[in-house]
Order: C-alpha cells, then sequence, then structure tokens
C-alpha cells in the first residue's frame, strides 16, 4: 500500500491524538491512483478504540457494550461491514503464469449471485404454490367439506383434548353459518337497499393517509435524530472549545515602563494572530504609578485544545526614555506556553526583539543575545529555539551583553545619563482553563447517543405494531368476507412495512451523501475530508449497514420482549390472577396468529436483503437471530397461547406468504439496484473506491472482453433488443393465460354435464321403475285372467309387454 | 416378546406383513396392546374375539367420535366384536403406510351410518352431530351447554355439504363424489391416522 508508511501521515496521526475525528491537512498527490483516503479512515477507527482502551475498565465494559450494540467500533472494521474490504488484487501462482484475483469484482459477483440464486429459489417455489392454487381453486368451495370429513384428527386419544377438538369444530361450523348468514344478507341488502356505497373508497383512502403519515413520522424522527447525532459529533471532533486565560504581568515595580506595549501576538499553529492585550481591545499604559503595583490583567482567547499557543510579542523601545549602556542587561523574558497534553509537542518559539523602527531617526544597533543557562539553542540568527515540555513554562533570558548604538544623524538623541533598565514583562505561567463550553462529545451521554442512534428504527418498529391494529378495526367497517378480510389486512400491513423500510433508507441516503455541516467541498481524491468538514461521514455505506444491522438487532430484541414480558404478563393476569373477570379473559385471551408471525419473518428477511450489500455477514447474523426467534416464538405458542380455537389452513396460505415474500424481494432490489448503478462510493473505504459508481466495476470487466462479447451485450441493453423482447413476452403470458381462463370454463362445462347425466340418470331409473312396475302389473293380471280362464292360452301377441311377461 | 412370538409362526407373521401396510415388528406390537384387554383370554385363542366395549376402552378409541362405527366396519361379523386380525387390519388402515385411496374407501364405509353405500341427509345429520358432541349425540336437539345447535343451523350445514359435493344432484353422495371430494382435501390424510 503506497499510503501507508508516508511522514505525513505519521505526523498528522500524531496531532489526530487530541481531537476525536482527523482534520487531514490537504496532503499533496499520493502515488495510489484512488487516493490514500482509506488510511485516516482506517485510524480514526482505531484511534476512537484507543481512546475506549484508556478509560477504566467499568466504562470500558460499557463502552464496548455500546459498541457491539451499535455496530461501531470494535465491529466497525470487522468483516461484518462493508467498510473493511479493501481494492486489492491477489496474485496467485498457476503453473508458469499469475492469475489475478479481484477482490472488488468478486465481491460486486458473489451479491449479485446471491440475489439471482434467491431469485430463482423464491419464483419456483411461488410457481408451485400458484399451480396448487390454481388446481384446486376448487379446495375453496370444498371447506365445509373438508372440515366435515377430514376434521377429526383420529390421533387424539383423551378426553380432554377431544373436548377442545370438538370445541374447535363447533366455532369453526358458527363460523360457516355467519358466513352463510352474512351472504345471504349481503343479497338481500343489494337487492333492498344500496348501503353507503363508498364506504370501500373512504376507507381505501383513509389507510393510504395514515401509510403517508406513517412516512412523515419516520421521515421526521430520522431528520431528528440525525440533527442532534450532527451536533454531538460535530462538537466532538472540533475539539473542546475553552477559554483560556493569560494573565500579564509587570514584575518589576521600579522601573519606568515603556509607554506602550504594543499587541502581543498569539500564535495558532504557526499561524499567526493578534490580539489585544486586554480584554477588549483597549491598551493599557503602563503609569509609572501603577507601576508599582503589579498589573493583572487577563486576556482571553477562544482556542481548541490542540492549538500551540506561541506568545510573540513585541516590544517597542522608545529611544527617548530607555537608556542603554554597554553594562545593562536588558532583561526580556518571554514564556512559551504550552497547553496540557499528555504528549510532547515540538514547539517552536521565537522570541524577537525588535527595536522600534518608527522613529524616525535611523539607529544603528547591534544586538546581541546570549541567552541564558537554560536549554535555550541559539540559532544563526538571532533567535532562540527552545524545546520544552508540556505545562511548562519555559522561560528564555536573554541578556544582551553588548550594545553598541552609534548615531549616524546627527538628529540622535543624546544619551540619558540614567540607566534605566526596562521592565520585564512576564506572561503568566501557564494558561489557566477559565471556562469551557460544554460543547464535547462526552457531554452528550453515550446512553443518550444510543437511544438518538436507534430511535429511527424504534420508530418504525412501533409503527409496525401498533398501525396494523388500527387496520384490523378499520377493515371491520367494510364489512367483507373473511378470507377477503384476511389478504387486504396483510396486503396493507406489507405496504406500511416496505413503505417505512424505504423511507429510512431515502433519509439514510440523503443524510449521510450530503456533508452534515454546511458550505463543505465535494470530498476529491486529493482532500478526503476538508479540514473545516469535521462532521463529515468517511464510509457512508458502513453507515446504512450499521443502520440495518440496528434495525435487525431491533426486531430480535422486541420480539423477545414481546413474547417475555407483554405476553407472560397478559397470560399471568389473565388467565391466573383475573381469571374469573371479563377483562382478565379478554386479557389473557391470545392467541397464536399465523398471519402477524409470518409478516414478522419477512420483514427479517427483508431486512438481510436490503443490508446483504452493505454489511456482508448480516445474512449470518439474520440465521442466528431467526433460530432464537423460532424459539422465542415457540415458547409464545405453546406456553402463553391457549388452544388455538380457529383451523387455518396453512396449506393454502402458503402460496400467499411465498408471494409477498417475493415482492418484498422485488422492492428491495430496487433501492440495491439504484445503489449499485447510480451513487458514488465513498472514498474513505470499501473495495469500490475511486470509481464513479459500483457498477463501472462491471462496466470496466465489459471492455476488458473480446470485442464479440462487447458487442453482444450492448446489443442486450439497446431498445432494438428490448421492445421485441418485451412484446414477445407479453404475448406469450397473455397466450398463457388465455389457455388457463378456456380450461376454467371447460371444468364448469363439464360439472354442468355431470349434473344433467345425474338427471337424465334418474329420469332413466324412473323409466325403468315405471316399466318394472307395468310388467308385473300386467303379470299379475294375467296371472289372475290366467287362473279364471285357465284354458285361454296366452298365444302370440303384439304387445311386447305381454311377450315379454309370458317368456318370464 | 414373550407369549406374543410364540403365539405366531414365521410364515403367519409373513402372511400379515404383506396383506396389511405394517412390519413385522409393528404387528407384534400391536398384537402385545390388543392382548392387554383380555390377557388371559387372547393368550389362549388367537381367533380370541372381543366385545365392542373392551375395545372401545382403547387409548386409540376411546375419544373418537366414530369409534362404534369404526368396530362395526371392521368386524368381521359385522357387529362390532373383533379379532385380532380385524384389530390389525383397523390399524393398518389407519397407518402412515396406508394410501389415501383405501383410507378414502373406508372413510366412506364409517360414515354410512345406515349401509346403503350413500351418504345421504340422516349419515350426514348423524355426522355433524357427532363430531360436535361427541360418540353419543345422534340427533341436533341431544347437543347441550354451549355447544349447543339447533336442527335448522344443522341442517344448513349438510345443505352446503351436498352443495359442494353432490355433482348429479341426486341429494345424497357416491362413493365416486365422495372420493372427488377427498382427493382435494390437504389434511386428509394427516387427520384419518391413528399411531400405535
Amino acid at each position: 500500500d503506497p499510503c501507508v508508511g508516508d511522514e505525513l501521515f505519521n505526523g498528522t496521526e500524531r496531532l489526530a491524538r487530541s481531537s476525536s475525528l482527523l482534520a487531514m491537512p490537504s496532503a499533496p498527490p499520493t502515488p495510489s491512483p484512488f487516493g490514500c483516503c482509506h488510511v485516516p479512515y482506517r485510524a480514526t477507527v482505531q484511534q476512537r478504540l484507543r481512546l475506549v482502551q484508556e478509560l477504566p475498565l467499568k466504562d470500558q465494559i460499557f463502552d464496548y457494550l455500546l459498541q457491539v450494540l451499535q455496530g461501531t467500533g470494535l465491529l466497525e472494521y470487522s468483516p461484518i461491514f462493508y467498510g473493511f474490504y479493501t481494492k486489492e488484487t491477489i496474485y496467485v501462482p498457476w503453473g508458469d503464469t499469475t492469475k489475478s484475483y479481484e477482490l472488488p469484482l468478486a465481491y460486486l459477483s458473489a451479491m449479485l449471485f446471491l440475489m439471482a440464486f434467491c431469485l430463482v429459489v423464491m419464483v419456483r417455489k411461488a410457481a408451485q404454490g400458484l399451480r396448487e392454487n390454481l388446481r384446486s381453486t376448487e379446495g375453496e368451495f370444498y371447506q365445509v367439506c373438508n372440515l366435515i370429513f377430514g376434521g377429526w384428527d383420529f390421533c387424539v386419544d383423551n378426553n380432554k383434548a377431544a373436548r377442545v377438538k370438538h370445541r374447535a369444530i363447533y366455532n369453526e361450523f358458527c363460523r360457516h353459518l355467519d358466513a352463510e348468514r352474512f351472504r345471504e344478507e349481503k343479497e338481500m341488502r343489494s337487492r333492498k337497499e344500496r348501503s353507503f356505497p363508498y364506504i370501500h373508497l373512504l376507507i381505501n383512502v383513509l389507510v393510504l393517509g395514515i401509510i403517508v403519515g406513517a412516512f412523515v413520522m419516520v421521515w421526521y424522527v430520522t431528520t431528528f435524530s440525525f440533527g442532534q447525532l450532527r451536533l454531538a459529533q460535530a462538537s466532538v471532533t472540533a475539539g473542546n472549545n475553552a477559554s483560556y486565560a493569560s494573565a500579564l504581568t509587570s514584575s518589576n515595580s521600579s522601573r519606568e515602563f515603556l509607554d506602550s506595549y504594543s499587541e502581543v501576538t498569539f500564535g495558532i499553529n504557526n499561524s499567526h494572530a493578534t490580539g489585544p492585550i486586554f480584554v477588549g481591545s483597549e491598551h493599557v499604559t503602563f503609569t509609572p504609578e501603577a507601576a508599582s503595583n503589579a498589573a493583572d490583567t487577563t486576556w482571553r482567547s477562544v482556542m481548541t485544545s490542540q492549538d500551540v499557543v506561541s506568545a510573540e510579542y513585541d516590544t517597542a523601545f522608545d529611544a527617548d526614555d530607555v537608556v542603554y549602556d554597554t553594562q545593562t542587561p536588558i532583561d526580556a523574558v518571554g514564556v512559551v506556553i504550552v497547553p496540557d497534553t499528555s504528549n510532547a509537542v515540538l514547539v517552536e518559539s521565537q522570541v524577537e526583539f525588535v527595536p522600534d523602527s518608527s522613529n524616525a531617526v535611523p539607529v544603528e544597533s547591534q544586538i546581541e543575545f546570549v541567552p541564558d543557562t537554560s536549554s535555550a539553542v541559539q540559532d544563526e540568527s538571532d533567535q532562540l529555539r527552545v524545546a520544552s515540555t508540556s505545562g511548562a513554562a519555559q522561560v528564555l533570558r536573554s541578556t544582551p551583553v553588548a550594545r553598541l548604538v552609534t548615531a549616524s544623524s546627527s538628529s540622535f538623541t543624546p544619551l540619558l545619563t540614567n540607566a534605566k533598565t526596562t521592565s520585564a514583562f512576564s506572561v503568566d505561567e501557564g494558561l489557566e482553563k477559565v471556562s469551557e463550553e460544554p460543547a464535547s462529545g462526552d457531554d452528550l451521554h453515550p446512553l443518550l447517543m444510543l437511544v438518538y442512534r436507534y430511535l429511527p428504527s424504534a420508530t418504525i418498529i412501533a409503527l409496525n405494531i401498533f398501525v396494523p391494529l388500527l387496520f384490523n378495526q378499520l377493515v371491520l367497517l367494510e364489512r367483507y368476507s373473511t378470507t377477503v378480510v384476511l389478504r387486504l389486512t396483510l396486503m396493507r400491513t406489507v405496504v406500511l412495512r416496505l413503505a417505512s423500510l424505504g423511507v429510512l433508507l431515502y433519509a439514510l441516503r440523503s443524510f449521510t451523501l450530503r456533508s452534515y455541516t454546511v458550505d463543505c467541498p465535494t470530498p476529491s481524491l486529493h482532500n478526503c475530508a476538508s479540514a473545516n468538514c469535521k462532521g463529515q461521514v468517511l464510509c457512508w455505506e458502513t453507515y446504512v449497514g450499521q443502520e440495518l444491522y440496528k434495525l435487525t438487532l431491533l426486531d430480535l430484541a422486541v420480539t423477545a420482549f414481546n413474547t417475555f414480558f407483554v405476553n407472560l404478563l397478559r397470560k399471568v393476569v389473565g388467565q391466573h390472577l383475573l381469571k374469573r373477570t371479563s377483562f382478565g379473559q379478554r386479557v389473557g385471551a391470545m392467541e397464536f396468529e399465523i398471519p402477524k408471525h409470518v409478516l414478522d419473518i419477512v420483514y427479517g428477511q427483508t431486512l438481510c436483503w436490503l443490508g446483504m450489500f452493505y454489511a456482508p455477514l448480516l445474512p449470518l447474523i439474520t440465521a442466528f437471530k431467526l433460530v432464537l426467534v423460532f424459539y422465542i416464538k415457540y415458547f409464545d405458542c405453546s406456553f402463553n397461547s391457549r388452544q388455538s380455537s380457529q383451523f387455518y389452513r396453512t396449506s393454502r396460505s402458503n402460496a400467499l406468504f411465498i408471494s409477498i415474500l417475493l415482492i418484498s424481494f422485488i422492492v428491495t432490489i430496487i433501492p440495491v439496484g439504484y445503489s449499485i448503478v447510480d451513487l458514488t462510493p465513498s472514498l474513505g473505504c470499501g473495495p469500490f473506491r475511486g470509481l464513479d459508481a459500483i457498477w463501472t466495476q462491471m462496466v470496466n470487466l465489459i471492455s476488458a472482453l473480446p470485442e464479440w462479447i462487447q458487442s453482444v451485450v450492448f446489443f442486450l441493453g439497446t431498445a432494438g433488443f428490448a421492445v421485441p423482447t418485451i412484446v414477445l413476452l407479453s404475448l406469450a403470458g397473455y397466450y398463457y393465460y388465455a389457455v388457463a381462463s378456456a380450461n376454467q370454463h371447460l371444468v364448469l362445462m363439464l360439472k354442468g354435464q355431470l349434473v344433467l347425466e345425474g338427471h337424465d340418470k334418474q329420469f332413466l331409473l324412473n323409466r325403468l321403475d315405471l316399466l318394472i312396475k307395468r310388467v308385473n302389473e300386467d303379470d299379475d293380471r294375467r296371472r289372475r285372467h290366467h287362473r279364471r280362464n285357465s284354458d285361454v292360452s296366452p298365444g302370440a301377441s303384439n304387445d311386447i309387454t305381454l311377450q315379454i311377461g309370458a317368456s318370464r | 416378546m414373550g407369549q406374543g412370538k410364540s403365539q405366531f409362526s414365521e410364515a403367519e407373521l409373513e402372511d400379515y406383513q404383506d396383506l396389511t401396510y405394517f412390519t413385522k415388528k409393528e404387528i407384534l406390537y400391536a398384537h402385545n396392546h390388543f392382548q392387554k384387554l383380555a390377557p388371559e383370554k387372547v393368550g389362549h385363542n388367537p381367533n380370541a374375539k372381543l366385545p365392542m366395549d373392551k375395545l372401545l376402552t382403547l387409548p386409540e378409541l376411546r375419544a373418537n367420535p366414530f369409534a362404534d362405527r369404526i368396530c362395526q366396519v371392521f368386524s368381521s361379523s359385522k357387529d362390532g366384536d373383533c379379532t385380532f386380525e380385524d384389530f390389525l387390519d383397523m390399524m393398518s388402515v389407519f397407518s402412515e403406510a396406508a394410501p389415501k385411496t383405501v383410507k378414502t374407501a373406508y372413510a366412506f364405509r364409517i360414515y354410512d351410518f345406515d349401509g346403503d353405500e350413500y351418504l345421504d341427509r340422516s349419515d350426514l345429520t348423524q355426522v355433524v352431530c357427532r363430531l360436535i358432541g361427541g360418540r353419543h349425540v345422534t340427533e341436533p336437539s341431544q347437543l347441550v351447554a354451549d355447544l349447543r345447535m339447533s336442527s335448522s343451523d344443522v341442517d344448513i350445514l349438510v345443505s352446503k355439504i351436498l352443495e359442494e359435493a353432490d355433482l348429479d344432484d341426486d341429494g345424497r353422495l357416491a362413493y365416486a363424489e365422495f372420493d372427488h371430494v377427498m382427493s382435494k382435501a390437504p389434511d386428509f390424510a394427516n387427520s384419518f391416522l391413528i399411531r400405535l
């Protein structure tokens, strides 16, 4: 990696220790063509970890727990999330040559293959279910028969279970009877009066309104929590805003002060900012009287903790007042203050004594300074460099040993007779922290941060729980039959869940792609994150992956909470404590509703698909979660719920659930596909950094293939291929539909024919009965007749029946 | 296995295995089960016939609303008393290995209370009542307590059955119609199952 080992980065690494988010200096172009922005990202994550390790043990454990819950820290730069994977090519020796294995391409291909595989498996299952459904749509018509002839479970072997079964069957019968009565009522209603015909429209509009309201709520909550997090993060990364105070005192009372003290320059990061000595912009002149008391003044400035303060001050020497002679030492003291950090920082300081050149009199002077015996090092120029350690005030003294002033012009003021020394100014040792703005990251309590991070997910899950209850109540007003009710409610709940997920994703996209702070430039290869944009997320894909990870965990937590606290409590209250009251009955009556639980599982799978691209190990986590969910729901079903008094035709609803799964899959493909094709991957992490879009990886691959494959692939994308294909597919679909409906019609016709056959059979049986009766009558008559006229022989006759009778 | 094994020779076991859907082990287990009802009687005589009320104490049959009818159908003397071979026959039809067609045929005979090879309204009424109330309820008026259903309601149910299943519109279900309905029933094979 050409980026690691760069001196520049070592320096910035050190600076980074005092702040939480690295401000990248504008780095010169590096040899890597994709920029070196991944180095600071990794450094940031590792540095945050190191900060955690410096905490005491109890706080450490708490912090690690938070990390696991949020997917940050230890987990952030791990194979779980997208940010860990790098843009490498692995070279494998293969016989004589080396073959290359490109990791980015492998990543993309693996994801695409997984999605295609899921799609194929689900479509096959759905087709099977659909075929079953179509084949036995008459199964719809055999509900009562199935219930009666196949309803009793012959395995039942004790009376208690038998009683339960009897009750279940009884309830089913009642339900069918109710449905029958409902149907009759509906027919009569439609014949007699047109009940409020717009009720369906109204309810649908209401449902739509509720779903839109849910969107708005999710959007608002997401915006709010991101805003709060941004404030916290920005303040953390901007450093502690603290005020430091320093006092300037004069220590030597017996001297004459210089009449003015020009500005004290405070250097921040070696770029000089100047400020007045005193509060405000007033200069205070030292008067001799006032000089007798040490005047303390304070000077405030807002600085950050990483700033290096150096003091430079110019002193003005008034040639009138000051007399120099060769012997008088000029004491000057300069103090360099170093902020109290725990690491040594090399600091340069300059203390310069410059004669005031505003005097019109040119003065040639030579000043030589000799440092005192402390660890000052003199440079070639008149500059003193001192190495200092933190927290200590370094005192520099320089004593001019010799001073020669020669006047070159006659207007030079003559020397005064009195030797006066200059006064010493000292900047107070050490900077004291006077105040601190409560804008440091530690002040936003980590628990509060956890709450804000989980707020969007929690809102979505709360909506998923409470809005379907509302739907259940609304659908009762519409007075559909029970199967329609079931399907309609299911569809509405699915729409709600998918839509709220969609809103969350859209919000994520808006917030992570834009910088948090205003006026931040777009990161470029050479400027990974600009110094002012400290709130910028360096790796938005990991952030998205973390959001979905949090959603998954929260889903598991809510399921567990629901089972072990809510339902268990309801069971204890309703079935044991308040068993006899009707309130207790209603509270304790829980049944295991299959559609709701299936929807939960479908939702978990949807989250898995959404997060799969940005958190490649999320399917593994989802697998563990599903195992846990199974046991939790098993406990719920067997322990909390009473015996279900409803039969449930699971076989028929299988097709419905598979089709819901398929719909969810198609809906999740859309955002993932859009992000692959259209969004720019972040510069700081991942195997696709530096590309315009992830799909360009594939495009590059295709461009590397031979010419004819390229032309084929391009042809597939053109309209000349797409339009005829669509037309052909539609025709094929319509053909199969026509055949299916013709077959159904045939079935109906054949059923009618069967009925007619039955009538024919009845008719023929009646005729045969009639015939036999007549033959018997004739037979009897003949016998009576024969007895009366015993000598008359029957003889031949034209009457056939008589012949038959005779032959018998 | 003790006495049970000495009861049957190898050839007999082979025969039983061929004629039923059981393996040898299951046959011996069934015999054990049967023998526990009246050990002295069955122990000596392989063709011992047990009366119906003894059979109705079997755990598999005691809670079943159609138990008496089952015994009648499988009994070789048609009066409900079964020998071991009748019992074996019964259990074999109800086992998992029996195909759906066999089960359907026997189910038809069980539900046909008057034995006229048609399921007419009276048969169906009795089926419904027994399903709700248990073995001893043969009429809607005998339904009591919270499982009460008026006879008009039962009539509605029976009419619904006939409406759904009676294809030739003669007011009763022949075996062909019953078979047609059961072929569409997904759960029939699972519910018409007794595990020994």
